[in-house]
């Protein structure tokens, strides 16, 4: 299945792309997702752990959720300027 | 008029400007600041508690249906501290001053410079130089005299976060570190302050208003670790576009009214994302309150008493402010030369009297480049007549080559638009070379690894932009054609071929290839020669350090770095070179 990927600030500058689309695992929990993530993309170890992680608009509470076709997720890193 | 008749007339123009301003704000304050129509119990009129002129003033909105006069009374009763004065505070503390907060502090620290005034819109040129704090309070004032402004030019440290944030009934993140970020909001947490937290950055912002009791998180909630020092970006190098902050602040202030009239709702478990390209809002809903936060959870152990000597450097690594990053001294003082020694080493090669310079010798003098003649031949340098005459370029110089690194990875990391990578690297293979920095084996390679934008805006003449991109990037493609002349001739633009080679086992064979000309003929016997200097400068002298180490780990030993980069050489050499 595919699932929708949004980088924002930072992980967007590391990754080089703001939208991208995966394929993954059909029933791929959001950890199995993240690792294949971090795979491609390992400049993200940056922000690995530092970041708000949300699936569909929503702050991904759990890891072992199970990701459906055309999820969305995001990785929004903090931005501190100002 | 000579130099010092200028600073006089400027500093007298400056002085007036300031005076004409003061006495507006004075006459303004004798005009609107009277408090005398307030109504009198049993006179001629009654209202919600508002002066005369409090309705008047904010009559446009307590007109509002969905705002009205209750609202405004409350917030004229109400205080907002900013912590703050920069891209996001100045559109916050001018909203809320204007608005009719009654009383509005300013937090910051720092004085104002040029490069603020593009976004930091509460501050005037003659403030340049001055307390940012102070001067958006003089703005502050002069917008609405009716109101108290305070300004708190000692910052927001631990020792007094505390004392300031339980002082006003709202506080506003406009600040610009991780550090203070972290502070305000574990302050407010014990103070159980509603902390309304913005951030913009480049083309991006960010917005959500935290500690909201009962169930509202708080930063740490968010973020329980601290991001890594490389993601805290400083507006002065990655770039902000003026606007992005300037929405976002308002957008503070806009919570702000709201959490101090209870009029709408305000963002509390939820993230506003601005992306200043599509024009475009995204709202996230985020996590509620986290038990186990050590801040805002039942058992938090960051706590009145101990706030004030938490070490909020040694958890984000960084200082309470966005300063510059400080001088490294990564590679051996051998490997590094002074901008004093660069400028001689750029002067033409008929004038040099050997390679190896004496101490005391005079710098170039840019301002009068050497003229070759036209017509010079392949061993000569490139004319530096082909140049602009000033003693660097500016912005549109046709000097302005940029081979940009990584661009032999399509989705690589690099920030520039699709369609442009590649093309720097076409142009040397090409036989039009970039205009700068092409030299015989006679003189040294001149490498700038700035970002392009940053070499397009001002460089000095004769060298070639070659931006760096970091240690974990790959190593510049132009750079490893350099040792692959032969291959890198005619070959197509974006070879991925060059770069497997680079941790190939054979570096002394390539080093042998190394060809400085970059004509379009290799020629082996120049090649060792040629070899002799690379020297490598950048903004301020940390980046060119890593990118020495990088060139001599692949057995460049010609590598040299300048100290202090482009910042040193406008100090100490042509102080027309902007800084900024
Ligand atoms: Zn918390």
């Amino acid at each position: 299945m595919r699932v929708r990927l949004l980088f924002f600030a930072r992980a967007r500058e590391l990754a080089g792309v703001g939208e991208t689309e995966v394929e993954v695992a059909s029933h791929a929990t959001a950890a199995v997702v993240l690792k294949q993530v971090l795979e491609t993309w390992p400049a993200l170890e940056e922000v690995s752990g530092r970041c708000v992680l949300a699936v569909n608009q929503e702050y991904l509470e759990d890891m072992a959720r199970i990701l459906k076709e055309g999820d969305e997720v995001a990785v929004l890193p903090p931005v501190s300027g100002g | 008029m000579d130099g010092s008749q200028d600073a006089l007339v400027a500093s007298l123009r400056a002085e007036n400007q300031e005076l004409i301003r003061r006495l507006a704000s004075q006459d303004s304050a004798q005009q609107y600041r009277s408090d005398s129509t307030v109504p009198q119990a049993g006179l001629a009129w009654e209202g919600c508690g508002l002066t005369g002129s409090q309705v008047a003033r904010y009559s446009r909105q307590l007109v509002l249906p969905s705002f009205g006069p209750q609202a405004q009374a409350r917030l004229c009763k109400g205080s907002v501290l900013v912590i703050g004065a920069g891209g996001l505070g100045s559109p916050a503390v001018l909203y809320l001053a204007a608005g009719g907060v009654g009383r509005v502090g300013i937090v910051d620290t720092d004085a104002l410079e040029l490069s603020n005034l593009h976004r930091q819109i509460a501050h005037q040129e003659v403030s340049v130089g001055k307390h940012k704090a102070a001067s958006a309070a003089v703005s502050c004032r002069a917008l609405n005299s009716s109101i108290q402004v305070i300004a708190h030019e000692q910052g927001l440290l631990p020792g007094n976060a505390l004392d300031l944030v339980s002082a006003y009934d709202v506080v506003l993140d406009c600040s610009d570190n991780a550090p203070t970020r972290y502070l305000a909001s574990d302050a407010c947490c014990i103070a159980a302050k509603p902390l309304v937290s913005g951030a913009a950055l480049g083309m991006d912002g960010q917005l959500t208003t935290l500690c909201v009791a009962p169930a509202g998180p708080c930063y740490r909630c968010l973020y329980p670790q601290a991001p890594a020092l490389a993601s805290c970006r400083r507006c002065a190098e990655a770039g902000v576009l003026g606007v992005a902050p300037g929405i976002i602040g308002t957008l503070q202030a806009l919570e702000a009214i709201k959490l101090l009239t209870g009029v709408g709702q305000p963002l509390t478990s939820r993230l506003l994302l601005l992306d200043c390209l599509s024009t475009g809002f995204r709202t996230i809903k985020l996590r509620h309150r986290q038990p186990a936060c050590i801040a805002c959870g039942p058992h938090a152990t960051i706590t009145a008493s101990n706030l004030a000597s938490y070490d909020y450097r040694a958890f984000t690594g960084q200082p309470f402010n966005d300063a510059a990053p400080p001088s490294i001294s990564l590679i051996p003082a051998a490997q590094r030369l002074s901008v004093q020694d660069l400028a001689s080493r750029m002067q033409p090669a008929s004038t040099r009297p050997s390679n190896q310079l004496q101490p005391n010798q005079q710098p170039a003098a840019f301002s009068r480049p050497h003229v070759a003649e036209p017509e010079a031949s392949n061993d000569s340098m490139i004319p530096i007549s082909r140049l602009p005459s000033a003693d660097f370029c500016a912005s549109g110089c046709v000097a302005a080559e940029t081979v940009p690194i990584g661009h032999q990875q399509a989705n690589s990391c690099n920030p520039l638009p699709e369609g442009d990578e590649g093309q720097g690297a076409k142009g040397f293979d090409s036989a039009s070379q970039p205009s700068g920095g092409v030299q015989s084996s006679a003189g040294p390679l001149l490498l700038d690894v700035r970002p392009k934008e940053q070499f397009a805006a001002a460089h000095l003449p004769g060298f070639v932009n070659v931006p760096y991109q970091g240690p974990h990037k790959p190593l510049p493609a132009f750079l490893l054609e350099l040792c692959h002349p032969s291959q890198s001739v005619n070959q197509a633009p974006g070879v991925s071929s060059v770069l497997p080679s680079l941790s190939a086992s054979e570096p002394d064979a390539r080093i042998q290839n190394l060809e400085l000309g970059l004509s379009q003929t290799p020629k082996p016997s120049d090649q060792c020669e040629a070899a002799g200097e690379i020297l490598v400068v950048c903004r301020r002298g940390n980046d060119s350090q890593e990118v020495v180490q990088q060139l001599r780990s692949l057995g460049i030993t010609g590598a040299m770095d300048i100290i202090g980069g482009l910042t040193a050489w406008s100090q100490s050499v042509d102080p027309s070179f902007p800084i900024y």
